[in-house]
């Protein structure tokens, strides 16, 4: 597999090539709003997640009308759609922003992206923060956890024994915990967003590490949302670290660069590193969906693809 | 050490069943070869271990937890039942002959070594152990054949790494090919041929194969698993740990008991940890919880009392003593009736000849006392602490947000509300006794690390995902027990006073949208069923089972830790007061003062 180089200075970055999707969520469309190089990219391929009759998703709709987006509803359609884009250009640069994309199809797009990364130039990842709104408070019901793609369902290796457990910890109450308690790994990592909003830290916090699973306060690793390239580097030391001697599993909740970035580094060392997610919104019952607004802070992430050690 | 240690360790076919962290594991785990050398080298022990017979090679096969997870993928992910057969099967099967390798290479020793020989070990040369992994090879249908255990375990890992990419069948269609022309796995055939091959070569004759958590593999596999309970092999004795619903039949449509199917007590000997329904024998957690102090250099009567003293159990309600305690029904009656306004519990006792609290302790005759005193006070106590009084004539009171959980303080409460289970105990004496050491008062303590651990366990019963068609009515677990507390709630803390209120279930005609949310409910000790007369039986129906909430969640509805009367349970039960009238336990308050 493919490895990345990241680049230092991703907003100068321009993109020839726009993926992003058409979602219920305002800030699904806010890269097309807010940035220059999604606009002005020659072509604009989004995943519409039609959803007609949740929060924003007809206003986005409007709203990207006259942008020369071409959208598709069939995931397959779409990301053999971004490949044969990909083909048609010389090394373009990609911008993807994750901000909405759900963590299955968020995989498969960068899935895509790894197998025809000898014909891209760059990729740039955005993602933009949504405003506080306070979490319920509730413990959701779980519909399913497993490996987020076939591809991460990991390897065995005489090397390796027993689970480490990196958690991207979200706000979601006693997500963290519950998760620990199923999987019974030998060691937890938790790494905890920070940056953003002080509000939201203190939900992440009060909602998932009141439940004193660390045994050890260097096992949680703060991470910056908006500096997307120094949690690049904590991820992958840590999974580098991890699999010499353990199976490594991330489990991604929480702000959706960290997913990306989890998906990433697993990428870079599939098929070892397994990536799991948590299920528990269902398109089918709105109610257990939530509409989500840009701050307007953006984090941005590039890099080019070089070629595999491992 | 369990009282039922010697039961399990017996060379007999065995099913341990019993909710998580109750302690199978530990168990098992204590069956391995170097779990039997490490007990045998402590003095303390002895005299329990030496009339058990421990002449057998011991093969532990631990499942894995990301087991569940990764077979909801390959049902997402494969089309055909036979593919997903296959590739399930194959798994769990390279991982299962990867244990046994492991545990019998566990149970070598070196051929000079053979004066310090344990009866749960075996003598291996290296000659021996090329022999047995060639021959292994070939049973196994391995790539290579392999001179080394060593080497028979890389290449079950290889070949199992073979069934992982075959998930990914849409990108990577060869690896599947590869799994149709490896074929079906049986692992109980290839087992039979390993103890063929090292009986051969070492002369074993006896072993023990010990399945861990199996709850979590394949179905088809467990159910093939559970028929050979009866006639697998003379030379093996089968440990089953189970969750406490047999569910592995679900896919056939239920158990139906056929000539084939083993019977318990006469085909294995089943050992039923679950928490007991009523009456619970706290013996063993008092003796971790002992352990546990003297670990952390506590005194073991110091942290009894420390949780008794604390100030948020109603003052004279609690007679404490080394045994445990007893109540006090002229105080509770004075705090109930004087504090709570619970007019309502006046009126009862003035029905049976009590005017005041003076008339409780006069009360005389066993009869009488166990009518008006021993059935009616605990209900009493829990009003005491959730009703308050109010100004509104027509009702003198009402239930009460207060976020303490005064009622669940003190040493046998702690003992309840674990229900004995190991990692909860664990759970909770991390916190208590740290604070007990900082000088945190006794009430303080109990009201964070009570709702923290009500929470920890709910999240975790939420995170067991249960396969569903969310367009149909199937309910979740937490859902389904969240409807049935706050049920039971309504009757122990509603305006009338009822001394014997229903505080357990009997399932009757369970509509189908239930079903799954029931079983894994059971299953992580979020219910606890009644066991029959003998208790020795497995569930494989909750069809007419009795079930009552675990106390690890009471205090979430607030509910007494007592068994108490029943009520049918067939669809979701209907909750008279609105949610919003329940404490919260999300703050993890730090009320009663």
């Amino acid at each position: 597999m493919a490895d990345i180089t990241p680049i230092v200075d991703p907003d100068k970055l321009e993109a020839s090539i726009y993926i992003g999707c058409l979602g219920y969520e305002h800030r699904s469309i806010e890269a097309l709003r807010r940035l220059a190089s999604a606009k002005a990219s020659k072509t604009k391929l989004l995943f519409d997640y039609r959803s007609e009759s949740d929060h924003c998703y007809l206003e986005n709709k409007r709203e990207i009308g006259g942008l020369g987006c071409v959208v598709f509803d069939d995931l397959k359609v779409f990301l053999d759609q971004i490949r044969l884009e990909v083909s048609h250009q010389a090394a373009p640069n990609v911008q993807l922003d994750v901000t909405s994309f759900d963590r299955r199809k968020l995989a498969l797009i960068l899935e895509t992206l790894f197998e025809i990364s000898s014909s891209i130039g760059a990729v740039i990842l955005t993602y933009f923060p949504r405003e506080f709104v306070e979490p319920s408070g509730e413990l959701e019901e779980v519909l399913e956890f497993g490996p987020v793609t076939p591809q991460f369902v990991g390897q065995a290796s005489y090397e390796r024994d027993n689970l480490s457990l990196i958690i991207g910890a979200g706000y979601e109450f006693g997500r963290v915990i519950g998760a620990i308690d199923v999987l019974e790994p030998e060691v937890t990592y938790c790494m905890f967003p920070v940056g953003t909003d002080p509000r939201f830290e203190r939900a992440v916090a009060h909602n998932n590490l009141g439940f004193g699973f660390l045994d050890d306060p260097n096992l949680l690793i703060p991470y910056s949302v908006l500096n997307p390239d120094s949690t690049y580097f904590a991820i992958r030391r840590l999974i580098q670290v991890e699999l010499n001697e353990r199976n490594v599993l991330v489990l991604p909740l929480g702000p959706k660069i960290f997913a990306a970035l989890s998906i990433i580094i697993a990428l870079i060392y599939s098929p070892a590193v397994m990536v799991w997610r948590y299920s528990t919104e269902d398109l089918r019952r709105p109610s257990s969906l939530s509409d989500a607004r840009a701050t307007g802070e953006v984090a941005l992430f590039a890099f080019t693809f070089s070629e595999g050690s491992n | 050490m369990p009282s039922y240690f010697p039961e399990v360790a017996e060379y007999r076919n065995i099913v341990l069943v019993g909710p998580r962290g109750i302690g199978k594991t530990t168990l098992l785990k204590a069956l391995t070869a170097p779990g039997l050398t490490a007990l045998h080298r402590r003095d303390d022990l002895l005299d329990l271990l030496r009339p058990i017979d421990f002449d057998y090679i011991p093969i532990y096969i631990p499942a894995e937890s990301i087991w569940k997870g990764t077979a909801g993928l390959v049902a997402k992910e494969i089309q055909t039942v036979q593919d997903r057969d296959l590739i399930l099967g194959g798994l769990f099967t390279d991982h299962c002959l990867h244990q046994l390798v492991s545990s019998f290479e566990e149970a070598a020793i070196p051929a000079g070594a053979g004066h310090d020989k344990q009866p749960w070990q075996v003598i291996v040369s290296d000659v021996q152990e090329a022999q047995i992994a060639e021959r292994c090879s070939e049973l196994w249908k391995l790539d290579k054949i392999q001179k080394s255990f060593l080497g028979l375990k890389i290449q079950l890992l290889q070949r199992s790494n073979i069934y992982r990419g075959a998930i990914n069948a849409s990108a990577n269609a060869p690896a599947l090919d590869a799994v149709r022309e490896i074929g079906l796995l049986d692992f109980l055939v290839m087992l039979r041929g390993f103890m063929d091959i090292a009986q051969a070569y070492c002369g074993v004759k006896r072993w023990t194969i010990s399945f861990d958590e199996m709850e979590i593999a394949p179905k088809s596999i467990l159910s093939h698993l559970y028929e050979n309970l009866r006639s697998f092999d003379q030379r093996a004795a089968l440990k089953f740990s189970l969750f406490p619903y047999v569910d592995f039949y679900e896919e056939q449509g239920g158990f139906i008991a056929n000539q084939a199917s083993p019977e318990d007590a006469q085909d294995f000997h089943p050992v039923i940890l679950s928490s007991k329904f009523a009456n619970p024998d706290y013996t063993f957690a008092r003796g971790l919880i002992q352990s546990e102090c003297e670990r952390r250099s506590v005194s073991y009567g110091a942290f009894r009392r420390y949780l008794n003293s604390s100030k948020a159990i109603l003052p004279g309600t609690r007679e404490f003593s080394d045994t445990g305690f007893e109540r006090r029904p002229a105080t509770i009656y004075e705090h109930a009736v004087g504090q709570a306004g619970d007019l309502s519990l006046k009126q009862h006792l003035i029905s049976k000849g009590i005017k005041d609290a003076r008339d409780i302790d006069g009360l005389r005759g066993e009869n009488r006392r166990a009518e008006v005193v021993r059935k009616v006070f605990p209900i009493a106590e829990i009003r005491s602490y959730y009703l308050v009084k109010t100004k509104d004539k027509k009702n003198p009171s009402r239930r009460t947000s207060a976020k303490g959980y005064g009622y669940y303080h003190g040493f046998d409460q702690l003992l309840a509300l674990t229900e004995g289970n190991p990692r909860a105990i664990k759970y909770y004496l991390n916190d208590l006794i740290s604070d007990m050491v900082d000088g945190k008062e006794a009430h303080r303590s109990q009201n964070a690390a009570i709702p923290m651990n009500v929470d920890r366990f709910r999240a975790m019963v939420a995170s067991q995902a249960i396969p569903r068609d969310l367009s149909g009515e199937d309910r979740s677990a937490l859902k389904v027990l969240d409807a049935m507390g706050f049920a039971l709630a309504d009757g122990v803390l509603g305006d009338v006073f009822h001394p014997e209120p229903p505080l357990s279930f009997r399932l009757k005609n369970i509509h189908p949208s239930l079903k799954d949310a029931l079983v894994s409910a059971v299953n992580s000790g979020a219910l606890v069923v009644e066991q029959n007369v003998s208790g020795k039986k497995l569930l494989f129906d909750l069809e007419g089972c009795r079930v009552r909430l675990s106390y690890r969640l009471a205090p979430f509805f607030k509910l007494p830790t007592i068994s108490g009367q029943e009520r049918l349970l067939s669809g979701m039960p209907e909750v008279r007061k609105t949610l919003d009238a329940q404490p919260d336990l999300l703050t993890w308050a730090d009320s009663d003062g």
